[in-house]
């Protein structure tokens, strides 16, 4: 896939397990300080929010979830944004599924990009009465204090979006145009390397080099939820990160990936992950009822673009309708 | 025979009070004839039963038309252009010194259609995707 012009100052670096990059356009002198306070948020959120630390305040706080536990504000704040997305999405997004993950191998960081992984799973998860029931979670802002629940939850379906939401925010008044770009979740401001916005290639999950399609974006985000990268085999079965809260197990929706371009990088993050659990047969006609500008790739190769998407599409390998 | 005076009344009372009772009484079973819930429901019509089709259902129905629609305009597009082709093939075959005199008869030229190879994807500044 081609390059686009270069950008006038570009940042990378690695954090919350995935390649960051910062791409600026016309930088101003404050830039360099923002570059840093914009790297500083991933590494903030990745120390606050991250489950693979017993120590960090979230798991400290899972460890007791009926009890009140004192978080950083980031970890405040990313707790809150998890519970108002898991009421807008009527429940699809639940970060109640720690304990799903680690029954399926996944409990620890692994190397993905590795090659195939095999694990041994330690049990079977079922969905409990509790998972049933709208996530609630307490939440004292005053005194950044938060009561999980009665489940562990898991903030890996909306922390990076959050930390690159925050990170673009950092970034947006030290330059002409600015993008952040972490592990596929992308935020972008301004018009881009050449005046006409940011071009954005929507990666082919069964593997080809070429995307699927572009869009082009001169505010707002786009984020994809995929098994491409994020799967393995336990005990012999396929298994992937995408759980689905109604089973407690990794979804079966007949699709490889979803791509949503919204407003905001966490609530793309969230609402790709939600139509990825409506499936292939239901996610066109959710998407348009829902205005979501969404893209799809189903196990058969097929590709999916919802109505809301088609102004921000410039191009498309293969036509669906 | 004598009776007495208070179980005459007593006798001409009901005597009085049994026809009223009796005519309310067939009033009542005749009202409540017609007005039996369970008769009611007996003589209707069968309540029709609202089915709430699957979501899902109705959503990979939508799809389906809409790949039956467009099958059979892709159908229409392939009758005109071997329409056209042929047409091609005729005006080709008359001017031809080779061919024969007539347009007809004689096997068919295998209708060759050069579909445009799609424009590449444009230079992108970053990909979005699973990590």
């Amino acid at each position: 896939m081609s390059e686009a012009s270069a950008p006038d100052l570009e940042h990378k670096f690695r954090a919350m397990a995935t390649d960051v990059t910062f791409q600026l356009v016309g930088p101003r002198p404050e830039s360099a300080a923002a570059l840093a306070r914009a790297e500083a948020v991933f590494h903030s959120v990745e120390q606050a929010c991250t489950r693979f630390n017993p120590d960090s305040p979230l798991m400290r706080a899972n460890a007791d979830p009926r009890n009140w536990h004192e978080v950083p504000v980031l970890c405040f704040d990313a707790i809150a944004a998890a519970a108002v997305a898991h009421r807008e999405t009527d429940g699809r997004f639940d970060p109640r599924v720690l304990k799903a993950l680690t029954l399926a191998g996944y409990d620890r960081s692994l190397p993905f990009r590795s090659g195939e992984i095999s694990l041994t799973g330690t049990g079977e998860a079922t969905s409990s009465k509790a998972m049933r029931r709208t996530w609630e979670p307490g939440l004292d802002q005053a005194r950044s204090r938060v009561k999980i629940g009665s489940e562990p939850i898991d903030l890996g379906g909306i922390g990076k979006g959050l930390a690159v939401r925050w990170a673009l925010a950092e970034l947006v008044a030290s330059s002409a145009a600015a993008l952040v770009e972490a592990g596929g979740d992308v935020a972008v401001s301004g018009l881009g390397t050449e005046g006409t916005g940011w071009r954005i290639g929507v990666e082919d999950p069964r593997g080809g080099s070429e995307p699927v399609a572009v869009v082009n974006l001169t505010s707002g985000a786009c984020a994809t939820s995929s098994i491409r990268v994020r799967h393995w085999q336990v005990d012999g079965r396929a298994a992937h990160h995408l759980i689905d809260p109604r089973t407690a197990r990794p979804a079966e929706s007949g699709l490889l990936a979803v791509t949503v371009v919204g407003p905001d990088a966490a609530e793309a993050e969230v609402w790709s992950k939600s139509l990825f659990l409506v499936g292939r047969g239901g996610i066109r006609a959710f998407a348009d009822e829902h205005s979501l500008a969404a893209l799809w790739v189903d196990h058969d190769g097929f590709v999916g673009t919802s109505r809301d998407l088609k102004p921000h599409l410039i191009w498309q390998a293969s036509r669906d309708n | 025979m004598t009776e007495r005076r208070g179980q005459r009344a007593r006798w001409t009372g009901a005597a009085l009070v049994a026809p009223v009772a009796a005519v309310i009484f067939s009033g009542t079973t005749a009202w409540s004839l017609h007005h039996d819930p369970h008769a009611v429901a007996a003589q209707a019509t069968t309540t029709p039963v609202v089915v709430t089709p699957d979501p899902s259902l109705v959503a990979m129905r939508a799809t389906l038309l809409k790949a039956a629609a467009q099958v059979a305009t892709l159908r229409g597009q392939v009758a005109s252009l071997r329409t056209a082709a042929k047409s091609v093939g005729a005006s080709t075959s008359t001017g031809s010194s080779s061919g024969g005199g007539s347009s007809s008869g004689g096997s068919a030229a295998p209708i060759v259609i050069n579909i445009p190879a799609p424009a590449p994807a444009p230079a992108t500044h970053t990909t979005t995707g699973g990590s």
